[in-house]
Order: C-alpha cells, then sequence, then structure tokens
C-alpha cells in the first residue's frame, strides 16, 4: 500500500511532535538529577579498605570532619579581641539550631582547674590565655587540631553528616562571616575545609562546566553542518536529535537514582557529539545520491540512502556502545553507570538515525548545496603524508613513550590549580595536619585489651617510628589521649608527661574524657571491648607514592611490635582509598580495553562473517591507542581517574572509521573516505570542547580523545584505503 | 531492510560477497547483535542499584555524651529550676553518666556539676553518700554538697572511683553536687 505524501508528512509531523512532547516530559525528571562526587564511586566495592572502613565506622563510629578555619589576618588568638570576635561569630553560628548541636571548638572549651574558682561551681572553666598557649605547645591533639601554626587561627570542627548537610553548613558559615565582616571589616578570614567540601565543589564545577560547553558543543555542531551541507533543515534535525538524545539520557539517570558524577558529567557532551556521527554519512551519501540520481524522488533516495548506511552505521554504532558498554565489566560503580547510560544514550540516537531522520530526509524538501560531487575534490590520498613509512616511523617515535606513562590522582588534581578549594587545602596543610587521613586499625586476637600496660607502650613505639617519616605530619591515637589528659588534669606549666601505666590511672585518665562530655575521642580511637584500636595518621598528601609509602611503614612498624598472632594489622581511611583507587582504575582500564576489543571484533566477524577485516579493524584502532598512550607518557600528559577511560571510548569511537573503510557500499571509496573525514572534524571539534573544562582532568580526556579519533582515522585512511582508492579510481 | 539488495563488498574486494542473501544475512545480524546489546544494557541500568554511602555511626551511646557537642561551652549558665522535680528533670536532661559506676538499689541521684553546661549523674545509695560526706538526713530528699577541684584529682582509697570517702562536703569552695533521694529519684527513672 502506498501512502500518500501528504498523508506522510503529517505523519512524520506528528512523530516529531510526539518526541517533541517526549523530550519535554523526560525534562521534567532533570529536576531530580543530583550532584555527587565520591572517591568510593571509583572503588571495588568488595575492596579491602572499604571492609576496613566498615569495621572501623562500626567500632569508632563516624569520623568525617568539617572544618570551620577562622582566621585573624594581624591578631593571634590569644588576643582578646579575637576572642570576642570569634565568640561573636561562634554565637552567630549557634543560631542554627542544628549547628548549635554540631558545633565543636576545642580551643577555648572549658578546662579543668586544679582550684576552685568563686562563683563558678563546678569543675571546668573557661581557659586563660596562658593555659591555651601551654595546652597547643604540650599537647598532641590539641596542639595539632585546634589551631593553626601561625597562632592566627582557630579550626571549629562540624560532623561531615552529608554533601547535603555540609552545603548547609557552608551557607550558615558564610552568613555568620558576613556579619563578622560588618563588625571587624577585613580583619578575619573564614574557610571551610574538608573532604566533603573538596567532592562538592568538584561536583559544582562539573556541573558549571557542563552548562558551559554543552551550549558550545551544540553550537560546533550547527556551525560546522552548515559548513558541511549548507541546510538548515539538517542542522534542525541534528541538534534536534542531540537535544532529545541528551535529555532523555539524563532524565533516565535521574529517574534510576543515579546522581550526575565525574564521569556521568561527561555523557551529555560525548552523546552530543558522537550522537550525530550517523547523520554525517546519512546526509552525505543522501545528497551524493541526488547529485547523481536528480531525478528520483527523495523517499526512494531516502530509502536506498537507508539501506546503504545500515550496516556500516549500525556496525560503528555496536562498536561505540560496545566501548561504552565494557565499563560495565570493571567493579567501579561510577564507571558502570557511565557505561551504561552512555551506552543506552547512543543507542537511542541510533534508533532516532534510523527512523526520524530517514523520515525527515524523504518527506521534508532539502536544499543543500555544501556537499559536491566528489569528482571535484582532490583525493585525501594525494599528499605524501598517507604514505604508510610515516604512521611506522610516528609509531616508533612514540610508543617508548608508554614507559613514561603516569597515573595522576589526589581529588584536589581535579581542579584548576587557582580554584579557592585548592588554595584552602594548600593553607590548611601549612597551617595544620591537612585533609588526607590513614588509618590503622589493630585488633586483639589474643583478647588482651589495648589498655594493658605492654600494649600501650607498644602503641607509643609504633606511633613514634611512623612520626619519624616525613609523609606523616601528626598522628593521634590512645597514647596521645592518657597524655594530653595527664598533663591537664597534672601541672599545666610542666613537660608533657609520659605515658601512664599504671592501670588504674589510665581508667581514671579515660573516666575524665566521660565526665567531660569528651567520650566520643575515647571511642574514636578504643572499641567499647578494648580489643581494638585505631591510630590517625594525617598525610602530606593523598598521591599514590606517598600513600603506599605511609602504608607500607605502617604495616612493618605495627609488625615490629606485635606479633601477627596477637594483633591483627588493617589499614583504611580516605588516603588509602585513594591508594587503592589508583589501583582500581588501571586494572578497570585494562579489563575494559581488553573486553571492548575483544567484543568489538567478536561482534563484528559474527555480523559480517569476515574475521580477517574485522580483525585488520581492531588491530589498526590498537595501533592508534598505543600511538596516542606513547605520545600522552612523552608528553607528560597523565591519567586520571576520569581522563584514563579515553581507552575504551578510543576503541568504541576510533573504530568507527576502520569500520567504514572495511564494510562500505563498493564503488564508494572515495565518497567513505571524504565522509570519514567530515566525521572526524565534527566528532573531533565537538569532544575537542572539553578540552575547555575547567577541570584538568576532563580537560586531558578531550585532549586524549580527540587525539585518538585523529590517529584513529589517519590509521584507518592508511590501513584501508590505499588499495580501494587505486581499484576505485578515487581520484 | 533487504528489498533492494545492493552488495557489500570488501574495500580491498579481496572478499567479495555479491549476494544480495549475504547482506541480507549480514543486516539481520548486526540488528539482532544491537538489539541484544540494548536489551542487555537497559536489564543492568535497571537492576544497577545507586551507590548507597555508609550513614552516620555514632559508636557513644546514650548517657555516655551529650548534646551540644560543644558543652562545655563558654556559654553563660543556664537558670535552673527552683522546684525540685522540675530541677532533678533539668539537670537528667543535661547530664552524663558516671562512668564505671555500678547500678545500686539505693534510690538516691548524685549530679556533680563538670561545667557551666553540663553534670555528671551517679545512681547511688544513702550508704555511699554517707561515705563520701553528703548524707540526706532523716526525711529529706535534696540536699546540696561540693567537691573541690582538688579532691577530684586523687585517688585516696586507690580504687579507681574518682570519688573517695569524705570528699563531698558543704562548700562553699568546689563543684556543686546535688543529690535526690526518695520518690524524687524514682520518679525521674533512678534506681
Amino acid at each position: 500500500m502506498r501512502v500518500p505524501l501528504s498523508v506522510a508528512r503529517w505523519l512524520l509531523a506528528g512523530g516529531l511532535g510526539l518526541s517533541l512532547a517526549v523530550g519535554l516530559l523526560a525534562a521534567r525528571s532533570l529536576r531530580e538529577l543530583r550532584i555527587q562526587v565520591n572517591d568510593l564511586d571509583f572503588l571495588p566495592q568488595n575492596a579491602p579498605v572499604l571492609q576496613v572502613d566498615e569495621e572501623v565506622r562500626r567500632s569508632f563510629g563516624s569520623d568525617e570532619r568539617l572544618i570551620v578555619a577562622f582566621e585573624a589576618a594581624h591578631r593571634e588568638l590569644f588576643d582578646p579581641r579575637f576572642r570576642a570576635d570569634l565568640s561573636f561569630f561562634l554565637g552567630e553560628l549557634s543560631r542554627s539550631h542544628n549547628l548549635n548541636q554540631l558545633l565543636f571548638d576545642r580551643t577555648f572549651r572549658p578546662r579543668f582547674q586544679p582550684a576552685d574558682v568563686a562563683g563558678e561551681p563546678y569543675l571546668l572553666h573557661p581557659p586563660s590565655a596562658a593555659w591555651v598557649e601551654q595546652a597547643l605547645a604540650k599537647t598532641a591533639v590539641t596542639g595539632k587540631l585546634a589551631a593553626g601554626r601561625s597562632r592566627r587561627a582557630v579550626f571549629l570542627e562540624f560532623p561531615a553528616l552529608s554533601a547535603s548537610g555540609v552545603g548547609s553548613i557552608q551557607e550558615h558559615v558564610e552568613r555568620a562571616r558576613q556579619l563578622l565582616e560588618g563588625r571587624s571589616p577585613g580583619e578575619y578570614r573564614v574557610r571551610v575545609l574538608g573532604r566533603h567540601v573538596v567532592l562538592n565543589g568538584l561536583g559544582q564545577a562539573i556541573f558549571k562546566d557542563l552548562a558551559r560547553i554543552l551550549p558550545w558543543s551544540f553550537l560546533a555542531i550547527g556551525l560546522l553542518f552548515w559548513l558541511l551541507f549548507r541546510s538548515w533543515v539538517l542542522v534542525g534535525l541534528t541538534l534536534f536529535q542531540s537535544g532529545l538524545t541528551v535529555v532523555v539520557t539524563l532524565a533516565a539517570q535521574a529517574r534510576l537514582g543515579h546522581p550526575l558524577s565525574l564521569m556521568t558529567a561527561m555523557i551529555p557532551v560525548l552523546i552530543t557529539v558522537i550522537g550525530i556521527a550517523d547523520e554525517i554519512h546519512f546526509f552525505g551519501t543522501f545528497l551524493a545520491l541526488r547529485q547523481a540520481e536528480p531525478q528520483r524522488l527523495a523517499p526512494s533516495l531516502a530509502w536506498e540512502t537507508l539501506r546503504r548506511m545500515f550496516v556500516p552505521c549500525t556496525a560503528m554504532t555496536l562498536t561505540t556502545v560496545i566501548g561504552f558498554a565494557t565499563f560495565w565489566a570493571t567493579d567501579a560503580p561510577a564507571l558502570q553507570v557511565f557505561g551504561l547510560m552512555a551506552g543506552i544514550s547512543l543507542a537511542v540516537s541510533w534508533l532516532i538515525s534510523l527512523t526520524l531522520v530517514p523520515a525527515v530526509l524523504a518527506l521534508v524538501p532539502i536544499r543543500a548545496s555544501g556537499w559536491g560531487p566528489r569528482a571535484e575534490r582532490r583525493s585525501p590520498r594525494a599528499g605524501w603524508w598517507w604514505h604508510p613509512a610515516l604512521p611506522l616511523a610516528l609509531s616508533v617515535l612514540a610508543l617508548p613513550g608508554l614507559l613514561r606513562l603516569r597515573v595522576d590522582d589526589g581529588w584536589t588534581r581535579n581542579f584548576a590549580p587557582g580554584h579557592p578549594i585548592v588554595a584552602d587545602v594548600r593553607w590548611f596543610e601549612g597551617e595544620s595536619v591537612g585533609l588526607y587521613q590513614m588509618d590503622l586499625e589493630l585488633a586483639s586476637r589474643d583478647g588482651l585489651s589495648f589498655l594493658a600496660p605492654e600494649r600501650l607502650q607498644a602503641l607509643a613505639r609504633l606511633e613514634q617510628a611512623m612520626a619519624a617519616l616525613p609523609e606523616v605530619r601528626a598522628s593521634i591515637g590512645l597514647v596521645d589521649l592518657l597524655r594530653d589528659r595527664r598533663w591537664e588534669l597534672g601541672v599545666p606549666a610542666g613537660e608533657r608527661p609520659a605515658l601512664p601505666t599504671e592501670p588504674l590511672e589510665v581508667r581514671r585518665l579515660l573516666a575524665s574524657y566521660r565526665l567531660f562530655n569528651e567520650d566520643t575521642f575515647v571511642r574514636l580511637v578504643l572499641s567499647r571491648e578494648e580489643r581494638a584500636t585505631r591510630l590517625f595518621f594525617a598525610l602530606a598528601g593523598d598521591d599514590y607514592r606517598t600513600a603506599a609509602r605511609v602504608r607500607e611503614a605502617l604495616l612493618a612498624a605495627a609488625a615490629r611490635e606485635f606479633s601477627p598472632g596477637e594483633v591483627e594489622a588493617k589499614v583504611g581511611g580516605s588516603a588509602e582509598r585513594g591508594r587503592v583507587l589508583i589501583g582500581s582504575i588501571v586494572g578497570n582500564q585494562l579489563v575494559s580495553v581488553a573486553v571492548s576489543l575483544g567484543v568489538s571484533f567478536l561482534a563484528l566477524a559474527f555480523a559480517a562473517g569476515a574475521w580477517g577485516r574485522a580483525a585488520r579493524c581492531i588491530l589498526a584502532n590498537a595501533w592508534a591507542l598505543a600511538v596516542v598512550l606513547g605520545a600522552a607518557g612523552w608528553l607528560g600528559v597523565p591519567l586520571g581517574v576520569a581522563s584514563s577511560c579515553f581507552l575504551a571510548l578510543g576503541v568504541g569511537i576510533g573504530l568507527d572509521y576502520s569500520i567504514h573503510l572495511a564494510f562500505h557500499h563498493p564503488g564508494d571509496t572515495g565518497e567513505v573516505v571524504r565522509r570519514v573525514l567530515a566525521n572526524v572534524a565534527i566528532v573531533a571539534s565537538g569532544i575537542g570542547l572539553l578540552m575547555l573544562s575547567a577541570n584538568p582532568t576532563i580537560a586531558r580526556l578531550g585532549l586524549l580523545l580527540t587525539t585518538t579519533l585523529l590517529v584513529s582515522a589517519y590509521l584507518a585512511i592508511v590501513s584501508f584505503g590505499r588499495r580501494s582508492a587505486l581499484q576505485h579510481s578515487l581520484t | 531492510m533487504a528489498a533492494t539488495a545492493a552488495p557489500v563488498a570488501a574495500a580491498d574486494g579481496s572478499e567479495a560477497e555479491p549476494e544480495a542473501a549475504a547482506s541480507r544475512r549480514m543486516e539481520r545480524r548486526l540488528a539482532a547483535l544491537f538489539l541484544l546489546a540494548l536489551g542487555l544494557m537497559i536489564g543492568q541500568a535497571l537492576r544497577l542499584a545507586p551507590l548507597e554511602l555508609p550513614g552516620l555511626v555514632v559508636a557513644t551511646r546514650a548517657g555516655e555524651r551529650i548534646l551540644p557537642a560543644a558543652v562545655p561551652s563558654w556559654l553563660p549558665p543556664p537558670a535552673l529550676p527552683s522546684d525540685l522535680a522540675a530541677r532533678l528533670a533539668f539537670l537528667a536532661a543535661r547530664s552524663v553518666d558516671w562512668p564505671g559506676a555500678p547500678p545500686t538499689e539505693g534510690g538516691c541521684e548524685l549530679f556533680l556539676r563538670v561545667s557551666a553546661q553540663h553534670w555528671a549523674r551517679r545512681p547511688t545509695s544513702p550508704a555511699e553518700l554517707v561515705r563520701w560526706g553528703a548524707a540526706v538526713g532523716g526525711s529529706a530528699t535534696y540536699r546540696r554538697v561540693y567537691l573541690r577541684a582538688a579532691d577530684f584529682l586523687d585517688d585516696d582509697d586507690r580504687d579507681g572511683d574518682l570519688l573517695d570517702p569524705g570528699e563531698l562536703g558543704p562548700g562553699p569552695e568546689g563543684a556543686e553536687a546535688e543529690v535526690f533521694c526518695g520518690p524524687l529519684a524514682a520518679a525521674e527513672g533512678g534506681p
């Protein structure tokens, strides 16, 4: 049955309207999309460090802190004016009930005084400046955590309950700071610090980036399509497809409850660009056919285009989808969600390419003048740069760079170096212990309490040994709590006392923590049953090398002090998670690339029944990846949390060119090479926009992906183009 | 898809397979693979639960700490109710449990004022109170005594208890300790 053209156009209009309605409906779900960045997203869920962290939480409670650093420009914290302004600031913060419940100030917290104070019938009294000075000099906990080394800053603390809770605290702090500014203009600076602040800030930076880059990628695509095809209909159709795909994908992500993370934030830009790769081939083929057969009706040309493009476009989309989907084989939740959502998104785009695009080509009059007959153009193989010797020479030069590749780590490296959060973290590293923590959990296997004298002595020796390491900025444990309290209840003017070994005194000192409403401190380092203890180590950095060295030293020190039969030692904490993260990234990339190459090969070979050609496609792609990796090694471009995923993406996207050149319609080689070049120009330009990201990791991903596309296309043309070009008289 | 079969050939022509049937087969296989991949991805996406971040774990129990965490703080002391029942309830809400104090059947409660804002609560008995020097005489249910700071530090009888015999006195120097006995203490949930 033949459908009249007018009816078909109405049907198309209905289809477009329906798509638009779906898009608008989906857009409503975007309000539910949360932004969340967390290192746990990148760790294998069965990683031992997560089990240790869970055990630590169960025994010692959560200890994520949010630090409000109150810094004076000139005054020291012993200055009465400083104290008065701090009291004002604390009072303003305390107006919030929640903050009032959680706020903690170590510096001016009332302390025990051995003499009774008239008119103050209690044991703890606001400390004098002299007492605070002594405490900062002679105790471990107060000395390391309460105030800055410059003595111009004090650190207030909150438990970091959740990302939204941290955001709320930041708002209150800012409000209180503004009021303080009105009282003492220019005198104080207030910073909010903590791992959650870094991660929240990263989430906000990512969202800003997305909002900035996405419109540019749409603009770039529109412009390039206009330059190529000179048709507003085709430009509009492409942008409609990209927009619809992005909205539907993000809506699905929101509905499934997955937040926008460091990885999934890249999906909109990637899909906007990769998703329209099919259109270049559809439009190019359609216009070429129309020029060759001007008398033929548009529906017939559109059908012929679909027939010709179905295999290469489906194959190349399939391999790209496989490239994304192989992230499912990794054990990092962030990579899994990214792979699945990007893969589904690309499949949605493909469905639109196969339905809406041919329908528009068939039914909407298209005036296009940009895609001229190929005979008018110069062969891309005409130049010396297509000679096979050149890529071979480049490969020989690039490949040794593989040995110089390094994995960059640390969350602050995801920010631009001048970002205020990075500046705050650096300042805190100079003033205090920094944000990177490693925990040593010691569990008694022989049933002996950690309050036993020999255990306490062993803990003291262990801490002393670790303090000698340059990577360890501070350590805090049970021994410090006992010595600090012994000093406080003893003679403040005296030296820091030795570790008490008398069991009754140890218990009396620990009991004082409860009486002073500080039992939380004890519980942070000693389990209720006294069979497990935890030592905190503040590290100088969160890079892999620092964490690995401290971890090794910790386990060695623990082994020296405790035999495995007596005490079991485990390492956890944020710095340890960072160390494991790097191993996880490297392992996951190897898995996803291997699976991506393998599955793509099988899919291509099975579908085409041509194992040899499929193998050549894969080899050309692997060659391109190796060259790019080598170049990255020579240029010192590190791989990071996000950028390292370029390998699997490079397989998915870079394979497209080999597929088009290996599985094209006979006689079309010259046309295919042109379309591949147009494809590279558009997709690389779009993905290249990621290089404008303020997030260095994403910018590096943009650089690596763009380079991979260019090298893949080049090597694909060199690998597949020459003989074909000769056979089909490309020129 | 394959109504007008066009031959699909290798780029180099070495594996030419011009038959329409082969082309259709390839299209069908690709379509099947694609749909299979899409189905698998959608299935996995539906099964993949969002990552649950670890919740807050508090290792201390009720009575081991009080909120606000800032207590003891720089804030001025609160006004205490003069009515004994209300005062007992007020102190109970602002006190931590005395560490290591065994439960007693004595029917008395001792509240030692540790800071301007908080107290330490200890179940006790008239006999213990007598030993500490804080006996509640006759039918009285309330008494205020004092613990000197210097006495807090020592352990005269070497039993590990912070309170030693005779350390609670009439004051007025030292930290306040309030004793509630009899029905008053029992009504507040005492022993």
